[in-house]
């Protein structure tokens, strides 16, 4: 447990009220002695392989009060001791944080891979693979041996790829500045600010610019060059948040949601325009559900206008459209469940919106009956959008370029625009077959994971039959994956016909099943349970 | 068509707590989840309880087991034998069961074919001195007794 978090604020206030000297000496030996304990105790544990110090503190820009120390911890891989090691780590560190506030909440400021977890997560996850990479330039090998330094080099089209999956993470942390309504405290939010807009900055100096740079302060220096004269002038001011943590002006939100969604922007763009070179190809077709199909409860008509009304009544006459769009590409991250039958809610405008507006237009729709399905997106130059609603599972916010999501392109080009006219036909998009087949093969691995652990039954019904419907879209596309044609289920429902057609004798139990999903997606009482194991065995077959 | 539809045989069993054992049966009657059956096993008693269990009758599926070796193995495995359930939930006479209690014990049966046991969690009501409450209370927060 931390330091209360009444005494954390002042405490914190003070530090970042004395960072002179002789007190940043004084800071740093404290900092330096709790990395050193730390080190000294986790080292100790059976099984730890290496302990690197990360991120801030090891590139030497830690702000003294605010800068937590993160570690991560890598242990031997243990099929017999059942991840033993780990919850011994995890148990240390506790005990640390409950007793240093230094160290910060453990879910989010530790790390702990088995050596194949940390292999997996480098090359599957590109928001891994980048950190992992940056961290063998700059991360501290405290104990043990070089795990992430034997880990194969990636090519430059990958980690350019993997690069823009950093922005999502820090996109994911100004939204909830910008649109959550409960705000951190002046001094947090400059700091957030400053670090988002000198991290957005380095991945569009690598990808924009090809240049490399490792440090925050480094990156702003040089990315002011590349912008307009009033951007610039905004980096300059960003720059002065570090040095002003506590003064005591407000921020330019607005301006620095701009400038943040600019940087992003053009990197995803930057993206996008390497990976439409690519030459072989396979054509990808989903179906575009019609809106009832798309509510589930024949209650799409109203939902649409409902959707209409809210933005109209958030966002006035800056609004185009409000477009109702099925979340339909594959998410790797099989266990948040979070894109079969999700609607991204896709609003297009004349101008920038001011952040406020779109605050409340977010707050509207977490108060619609559909709220854990909907995801609004604000959409910038017709080709990148970004999701306004942090994902609780993974602490995310999605940012959808042209490139990286086409079918979500392909379906809201379409699809259902702002009059609520439905039209449901097919969508072709091409997608580079390399990528795909890897797609496929690594959403494999993680349902493949999820089936062959007994944890998957005690998984909450509802997520585990949004892991149902998701995992069997997966297989079916598997299938056909070396066609050069693949059709790809978009709802649930469209998944529930293509299992029927695969397996027609099992088709009594699969109407069932889908029957209950829905009351179950709805809060109704449903008795979806009773279909759990016979499900996990028709995953398991296909 | 639902699928694994298990069916749940109650057994309680009781001794001369004839007052008792009708809050017990009346919060059977209130389940959300049915029971299939419920067997009550009378351990010799010598007050009403075969009058309160005879007035259940028309509420749930009762059945009357007559035990007459005092004692709780014995009673106990009498309600087994005479269960024919395919899950066989067992509370005692001086307990009041939750509304969802038996819709919650089934889930975990439905859902995971490794699941053999299920386990809740227990609240007390503080009866008399309270020191069997307090005993548990303070030993379930150790971890010393089994959740």
């Amino acid at each position: 447990m931390p330091m209360r978090p009444s005494l954390r604020i002042p405490v914190q206030y003070l530090v970042i009220r004395t960072r002179f000297f002789p007190l940043t000496h004084l800071y740093r030996a404290a900092y330096a002695l709790s990395v050193r304990l730390a080190t000294v105790l986790l080292r100790r544990v059976d099984g730890v392989v290496a302990i690197y110090l990360r991120r801030g503190m090891a590139k030497g820009e830690a702000v003294y009060g605010l800068s937590d120390i993160d570690l991560s911890v890598i242990v031997e891989d243990d099929d017999r001791e059942r991840g033993v090691a780990k919850e011994k780590v995890r148990a240390v560190y506790d005990r640390l944080a409950r007793f240093i506030p230094l160290f910060g909440d453990g879910d989010m400021e530790l790390g702990i891979y088995t050596v194949a977890e940390f292999s997996r997560l480098y090359e599957d996850y590109g928001f891994h693979k980048y950190r992992i990479h940056e961290g063998r330039h700059t991360w501290r090998l405290l104990f043990g041996r070089d795990v992430a330094g034997s880990l194969p080099q990636p090519t430059e089209t990958d980690l350019r790829r993997a690069a823009v999956e950093e922005l999502k993470k820090w996109w994911s942390l100004v939204s909830l500045d910008l649109f959550d309504g409960e705000r951190p405290r002046a001094f947090e939010s400059r700091y957030l600010w400053y670090k988002a807009i000198a991290e957005a900055s380095r991945v569009y100096l690598h990808v924009c610019c090809g240049v490399t740079v490792r440090g925050r302060e480094e990156a702003l220096d040089r990315v002011g060059g590349c912008l307009s004269p009033s951007e610039s002038r905004l980096v300059d001011r960003v720059r002065g948040y570090l040095r002003h943590l506590a003064a005591g002006e407000d921020i330019p939100r607005e301006e620095l949601m701009r400038l943040f969604v600019s940087l992003a922007a053009a990197s995803f763009r930057e993206v996008d325009r390497g990976a439409s070179a690519k030459p072989d190809g396979v054509t990808v077709v989903a179906r575009l559900p019609d809106l009832e199909e798309l509510a589930l409860d024949g209650a799409g008509r109203g939902l649409q206008a409902a959707l209409e009304r809210d933005a109209r009544e958030a966002l006035g006459a800056h609004i185009i459209s409000a477009a109702l769009v099925p979340q339909a590409e594959f998410n790797l991250d099989v266990l948040s469940n979070s894109d079969i039958d999700a609607l991204c809610v896709v609003l297009s405008s004349k101008g920038p919106l001011p952040p406020e507006k779109l605050g409340r237009f977010v707050t509207l729709i977490k108060a619609s009956p559909h709220a854990p399905r909907l995801e609004p997106y604000l959409l910038v130059g017709g080709d990148v959008a970004f999701s306004l609603k942090v994902d609780e599972v993974r602490r995310w916010a999605e940012i959808k370029s042209r490139g990286t999501c086409p079918l979500f392109f392909g379906l809201l080009a379409s699809g259902l625009d702002g009059g609520g006219s439905a039209s449901s036909g097919l969508v072709r998009c091409r997608l580079p077959r390399k990528e795909f087949e890897e797609t496929l093969r690594k959403r494999e691995a993680g349902i493949e994971s999820v089936l062959s652990s007994r944890d998957v039954y005690k998984m909450r019904t509802l997520d585990f039959l949004r892991f149902f419907w998701g995992a069997a879209r997966s297989r079916l596309a598997s299938r056909a994956s070396a066609l050069a044609e693949v059709s790809i289920p978009v709802t649930s429902r469209q998944v529930l016909d293509r299992l029927i057609e695969y397996s027609p004798e099992e088709s009594g139990w699969l109407a069932g099943l889908h029957g209950e999903y829905v009351k179950e997606l709805h809060g109704e009482e449903s008795e979806a349970f009773r279909y759990v194991s016979k499900s996990v065995d028709l995953l398991r077959r296909m | 068509m639902a699928e694994q539809r298990p069916s749940i045989s109650v057994v309680v069993i009781t001794r001369n707590r004839a007052e008792w054992l009708k809050e017990a049966l009346d919060s059977l009657t209130r389940q959300s989840r049915k029971p299939d059956e419920v067997v009550v096993v009378d351990n010799a008693s010598e007050d009403h309880t075969g009058d309160v269990i005879r007035a259940f009758a028309d509420k749930l599926d009762i059945k009357y087991v007559y035990e007459p070796v005092r004692g709780i193995p014995r009673a106990r495995n009498a309600g087994v034998r005479n269960a024919v359930g395919d899950i066989i939930a067992f509370i005692d006479d001086d307990c009041v069961a939750d509304r969802d209690w038996l819709k919650y014990i089934e889930i975990p049966f439905v859902k995971d074919p490794n699941v053999g046991v299920v386990g809740g969690e227990v609240s007390y009501d503080r009866v008399g001195s309270g020191s069997v409450e307090a005993f548990y209370i303070e030993n379930m927060n150790r971890g010393t007794v089994a959740k």
